[in-house]
């Protein structure tokens, strides 16, 4: 059995919400409810959901920019510390969403993208080297190292962010909705960038986004969330051809296609209910199209399908499709 | 055949000086759905503005003709406007917690969208705006009424807006990126929700999107707009499975779709979105294109018709392949 690079257990994040007295705490909101993961060297896990869902605050606990309130986080062989700003994310780097908010707009670039080298004591002639080589893998001009973020477009810019990321050399790099910030046209040229990096670099990669086409395109396992939990974990061709939870089904009926031409689609009711609220039985119940009694009375336990493929869910689609076939 | 409910000709947009929007030519019929494509800075938000007299300071149509029935609107006084806005064109933005009063109730707003359909009397307009709201597919109406925008969802906001725009009745309606602030699933819903009403009241919708997906499975027609203007317009089914314009085909193929493989390279298009009024010389697309020859940046191609509806602005016309 290989062992993984990053693997997640338990792992819980809850926000006090303060009460009319700053003393109390008058709710929680359950941002992070019990997650576990593995993601495998060299290969992508990509995280979706909708907003709310819990999977930036995932990202941010991995990553160490959040405090989580329990369970286990190993990454290469350590285990990390649950704390906020530990000193342990060694080999863990992160991309963000906006790259005009993520530079800083008064400082040269290069020392933008040098600054993990930097801040280790790195001397800034060696960080200028490995700045304009990464700036060459990365596909920036080496002749703009001493320019502002404002002279940089959108997708150049989202270039620089991915050249801080790798400037250290990480194994692990969380992108957290890369290109959503992106036109189309520039959107397609950092995927590119960022499978071919994968390969050059020999990178892993945990991917959230809410953007189920672009999701496809880089990762090879998938996993849903809603409201704090993984819902399903599966391989990307798997958890497109048979998504097993309905939730899935309906994210994926949702998604508006090119080639689907004038149509109706199948919707599920309601929305996604407050992450404040304390659920006996499955999140999903109230607008799951085929709930039956229990799904409100006892969470579903996490069932192992075949193939890598796991799901949250008390009668997991592709059974009952099973059953209805026989 | 269908009657024609707006038309444009030949239409300019200058906001303080800079050319956004450039002799651009639309026209939508009465009970369809046209969409308009553009990534930011295509001037697809402007024209739609334009549409209800709302450009921002400074922005005026310099040249061109908006023609709604036989109202010409490009010069119209604010009086005249006043009876189109809400009446003839109803519009719901983008973000509607931004697009609604947050000092106002939710009954209070639709209220005042209907009072324009000169229904009088609080009674009346309670249960006419109460009714709107069942329209839209929002629960418990009645409390909902005298709730403010901010006890509201995401989806409950924009059918809030949906219900404002939809109360006098409008002939069209202009959707400038409904959806794009939701989340899939409550997007599928209000993009049924639209589709429904419009099977309703026989109103014609101007949608506007960057997003193809949507396009495909809402739209009857498209016009893809690039840097002011437009360069390919016809039946979505037909230009989107056979496009012609080198922009459109590029932009298509760039689109991660969900059939393919991981790792699929996705075609890149050069370089970036030239800014508003800062345009090259000649064929706009031409600097990022990879069909362009010498004579692209001559002058701007006109839309010349390929068959039926389908028209394009290339010169290269008939010699690239889809």
């Amino acid at each position: 059995m290989i062992t993984p690079l990053l693997e997640v257990q338990g792992l819980k994040v809850h926000f006090p919400i303060r009460g009319a007295l700053p003393w109390i705490t008058a709710a929680e909101v359950h941002a992070v409810n019990g997650v576990d993961l593995r993601v495998y060297k060299g290969e992508t896990l990509g995280i979706v959901g909708e907003s709310g869902c819990g999977k930036t605050t995932l990202g941010s606990a991995i990553l160490g920019l959040q405090s989580a309130n329990s369970g286990q986080i190993n990454f290469d062989g350590r285990e990390l510390s649950l704390n906020a700003h530990a000193d342990d994310r060694i080999g863990m780097q992160v991309i963000f969403q906006d790259p005009f908010a993520s530079l800083n707009p008064r400082r040269k670039v290069w020392k933008t993208v040098g600054e993990p080298l930097l801040v280790t004591g790195v001397q800034q002639d060696e960080v200028r080297v490995k700045v304009t080589e990464v700036f060459k893998s990365v596909g920036l001009q080496t002749t703009h190292l001493d320019r502002l973020p404002h002279e940089f477009s959108g997708g150049q810019r989202q270039r620089l962010a991915i050249a801080r990321a790798l400037v250290r050399r990480p194994k692990l790099v969380v992108c957290d909705e890369p290109v959503s910030a992106l036109d189309v046209s520039v959107q397609s040229q950092i995927l590119n960038l960022l499978n071919q990096l994968q390969i050059d670099f020999d990178l892993t990669y945990i991917f959230i986004s809410h953007d189920l086409g672009v999701v496809k395109n880089v990762s090879d396992r998938i996993a849903v969330m809603y409201l704090g939990r993984i819902v399903e974990t599966a391989s990307a061709e798997r958890l497109f051809e048979a998504p097993a939870h309905p939730y899935t089904h309906a994210l994926l009926n949702s998604i508006p296609r090119l080639s689907a031409g004038r149509r109706r689609r199948k919707v599920i009711k309601g929305e996604l209910p407050s992450p404040t609220q304390m659920f006996l039985g499955c999140p999903f119940q109230a607008r799951c199209p085929i709930s039956i009694d229990i799904c409100g009375t006892t969470l579903p336990p996490i069932v192992e399908l075949s193939g890598d493929h796991s799901v949250q869910c008390h009668q997991p689609h592709t059974n009952t499709l099973h059953k209805a076939k026989e | 055949m269908t009657s024609r409910l707006l038309e444009i000709c030949n239409l300019s947009i200058d906001i303080n000086g800079r050319r956004i929007v450039q002799d651009l030519d639309l026209r939508i019929e009465q009970g369809e759905t046209l969409a308009l494509v553009g990534e930011s800075g295509s001037g697809k938000s402007m024209t739609a503005l334009a549409l209800i007299g709302l450009l921002p300071e400074g922005g005026q149509c310099s040249q061109g003709e908006i023609h709604l029935g036989n109202t010409e609107l490009t010069n119209s006084t604010e009086e005249i406007w006043r009876k189109v806005r809400g009446r003839k064109i109803g519009m719901i933005f983008q973000d509607p917690s931004a697009a609604l009063d947050p000092l106002m109730t939710v009954g209070g707003q639709i209220s005042e969208a209907l009072s324009l359909r000169s229904i009088k009397g609080r009674r009346a307009l309670r249960d006419a705006a109460r009714d709107l709201l069942s329209n839209v597919g929002i629960p418990d109406p009645n409390n909902r009424l005298d709730q403010y925008p901010y006890e509201l969802s995401g989806g409950m906001s924009q059918r809030v807006m949906i219900a404002v725009a939809l109360a006098a009745k409008p002939d069209l309606l202009i959707a400038d990126e409904p959806t794009t602030a939701l989340d899939v699933t409550i997007q599928a819903q209000i993009l049924d929700l639209m589709q429904d009403l419009q099977d309703e009241s026989g109103a014609a919708i101007l949608l506007i999107t960057h997003d193809m997906g949507v396009v495909s499975e809402s739209s009857d027609r498209i016009a893809v707009m690039y840097a002011g203007t437009v360069v390919e317009t016809g039946i979505t089914k037909k230009v989107l499975s056979a496009p012609a314009h080198p922009y459109t085909q590029a932009l298509l193929r760039s689109i991660p779709t969900l059939d393919a493989k991981r790792g699929t390279m996705l075609e890149v298009i050069k370089g970036n979105v030239p800014e508003p009024g800062f345009w090259p010389m000649g064929c706009r697309f031409a600097p990022r294109c990879r069909h362009a020859q010498a004579g692209c940046n001559a002058e701007v191609p006109n839309l010349k018709t390929i068959h039926g509806q389908h028209a394009v602005a290339c010169f290269r016309l008939g010699e690239i392949e889809a």
